[in-house]
């Protein structure tokens, strides 16, 4: 006698609500273009979300926010502009959100000298370490610094990929392109951070090649 | 390589993060509402502003474009002089017309009992009415109350118009014809007759041909169908100061098909005063061909010869003519009136020929 063969177990309860997206988000983007109350439910749902986005990119919570109220607030205004399409309203806001850490990054690293460069290094690693020592590794820290290194095509791929939590789909829609093109990419950038990395000193210190500012000064 | 690399990020997109601060939380949704009310009630009014604009600017043009192509030729329609008129406006209205006033297509103007208005070259007279329409200003009637334009006739149907029980009529004037008894001409002062021998003239040229339109108007009077008239050098009539034209028709052709062939060939003899009658010599002969078709399958020519008696002068006349040609035929001879008086006389009464005279009285 043949023994039946027993079938996994799906779950297949589709009422349990996705932690990751908004229930009836396409409608309330809908409402929310003339209904505030809207965009509130929308703010509210996607704020902690972008500002933990912000706040893994740049480990700082002054950034975070000040990332987090730039994003909302250039929602807000092209909202009229907003087409739901590929990854829908949460995507759009994470490609906000990404524009706006490049653009934070880019102010900030211009306006540094290899001296600064080198102080604000020690500074961060200074200031952080008592506070966010059980939150954030030295590791990540360096990590975190080596990003802002790359391209900002590569910082806003890697971003998108492993600091929104979004999904390789959603994150290729926010960053536009296909899926496929999303992960030769974020290989590209992977490789680039390494070498950003491998060029650390023991001391976390970045070579002085990588700082085009003080080049050319 | 990009395996560690990998292992990082991940690490760092899974680390756990603080929450927003809640004061952070709330103040930046005041401040997105305070946003959204103030685009609310200016950013949507800046964006609808050129949406608007252009709005306003294609419904002018478009109202523009469909005047222009809707009147295309008509001008400003004003009242050039009005008295005991008024003018309907298209909207029902009714007002005084006065001189000045422009009428938009649909208004008319009607005029009292005893005004009158003229309106560009259209002259008004006491109840007339006139409209404007898409054509221009035209002379209009009131039936049963409904504004029914009144169609002009042209210059050739009015002339036709005038004559509208006979059949056709001529090139200048209509002569009273009868087939049965020839046509006969009355002369006003009926002295002296002249008439002239009925012949039958080939047409030497070709005819003149004049071409009545049958017509019809908005009350129904339908013109007679097409009818030739061929006139010919020979109408007029042996009497230096006389050219009369004649056409003669019978009277059954004011319908097309019934008009068999009419030939009149007559002879008419005008009497004198005194009732007798004179045959004109050879000399003074007048042929008058009048040919009248009727364009109908079965048309014939119709060919009379009708005698036109010349005038008769007053006696006085005649002798002051003949005295005044004795006079300048003996101008170098000096006869007094009362001789050149006698012989006239003598001339007129046919006891002298005028060659006599001359014989006589030349020196």
């Amino acid at each position: 006698m043949q023994a039946v063969q027993s079938l996994p177990v799906v779950d297949f309860d589709l009422d349990r609500p996705d932690p990751n997206h908004l229930p009836g988000e396409a409608a309330l983007v809908e409402r929310a273009r003339i209904d505030t109350q809207a965009f509130a439910d929308l703010y509210r749902f996607y704020l902690p979300r972008i500002h933990a986005f912000a706040f893994r990119r740049s480990g700082s919570k002054e950034v975070a926010e000040d990332v987090s109220a730039a994003t909302f607030e250039n929602a807000l205004k092209n909202l009229h502009r907003f087409e739901p399409r590929g990854g829908g309203f949460g995507a759009w806001l994470f490609r906000i959100a990404a524009n706006q850490l490049n653009d934070h990054h880019r102010k900030v690293g211009r306006t540094r000298g290899e001296r600064g460069q080198r102080a604000m290094a020690n500074m961060i690693g200074r200031a952080e370490e008592p506070d966010e020592a059980a939150l954030v590794s030295e590791s990540q820290t360096i990590v975190r610094e080596a990003l802002t290194k790359l391209a900002p095509r590569y910082q806003k791929a890697l971003s998108l990929r492993y600091l929104s939590g979004l999904s390789n789909e959603e994150a290729a829609d926010a960053f536009g392109v296909s899926r496929s093109t999303m992960a030769v990419i974020v290989h590209r950038s992977l490789k680039s951070l390494k070498k950003h990395l491998d060029g650390i000193d023991s001391d976390g210190f970045l070579p002085v090649d990588d700082y085009p500012e003080a080049t050319a000064s | 390589m990009t395996d560690d690399m990998h292992q990082h990020l991940t690490a760092l997109g899974s680390s756990a993060v603080p929450d927003p601060d809640a004061a952070f939380a709330d103040h930046l949704e005041l401040q997105l509402r305070d946003m959204r009310a103030v685009d609310a009630t200016q950013m949507p009014a800046l964006r609808r502003w050129p949406a608007t604009v252009a709005a306003v600017a294609f419904s002018v043009a478009v109202v523009a474009f469909g005047i222009s192509t809707i009147q295309p030729g008509i001008d400003s329609v004003r009242i050039s002089s009005a008295t005991g008129a008024q003018l309907h406006l298209p909207n029902g209205s009714v007002i005084e017309a006065k001189p000045g006033l422009e009428m938009p297509e649909g208004a008319w103007v009607e005029v009292g009992p005893s005004g009158s208005a003229s309106i560009g070259e259209l002259l008004l007279g006491p109840g007339q009415v006139a409209e404007v329409t898409p054509e221009g200003v035209v002379l209009a009637e009131i039936v049963d109350g409904d504004l029914v334009p009144i169609t002009t006739p042209g210059p050739s149907e009015a002339s036709r118009s005038s004559d509208a029980t006979a059949p056709t009529t001529g090139s200048a004037e209509a002569v009273n014809s009868d087939p049965s008894s020839g046509t006969t001409v009355s002369s006003t002062d009926g002295a002296v007759s002249d008439s002239t021998s009925a012949k039958e003239v080939a047409p030497p040229d070709p005819p003149v041909t004049e071409e009545a339109v049958t017509t019809s108007d908005a009350r129904g009077t339908t013109e007679p169908p097409t009818t030739t008239i061929e006139n010919r050098p020979g109408t007029t009539v042996n009497d230096d100061t006389t050219s009369r034209p004649t056409s003669s028709l019978p009277p059954d052709a004011t319908t097309p098909n019934s008009a068999p062939s009419t030939t009149v060939d007559s002879s008419t003899t005008l009497p004198d005063e005194n009732g007798s009658t004179t045959t004109a010599p050879d000399e003074s002969t007048t042929t008058t061909s009048v040919d009248a078709t009727i364009p109908d399958p079965s048309t014939t020519t119709t060919t009379e010869t009708v005698e036109v008696p010349t005038v008769r002068l007053p006696p006085d006349l005649i002798l002051g003519n003949i005295i005044g040609t004795l006079r300048s035929q003996l101008l170098p001879c000096v006869h007094t009136d009362v001789i050149l008086t006698e012989f006239a006389e003598a001339v007129l009464a046919g006891l002298l020929m005028p060659e006599q005279a001359q014989t006589v009285l030349d020196c």
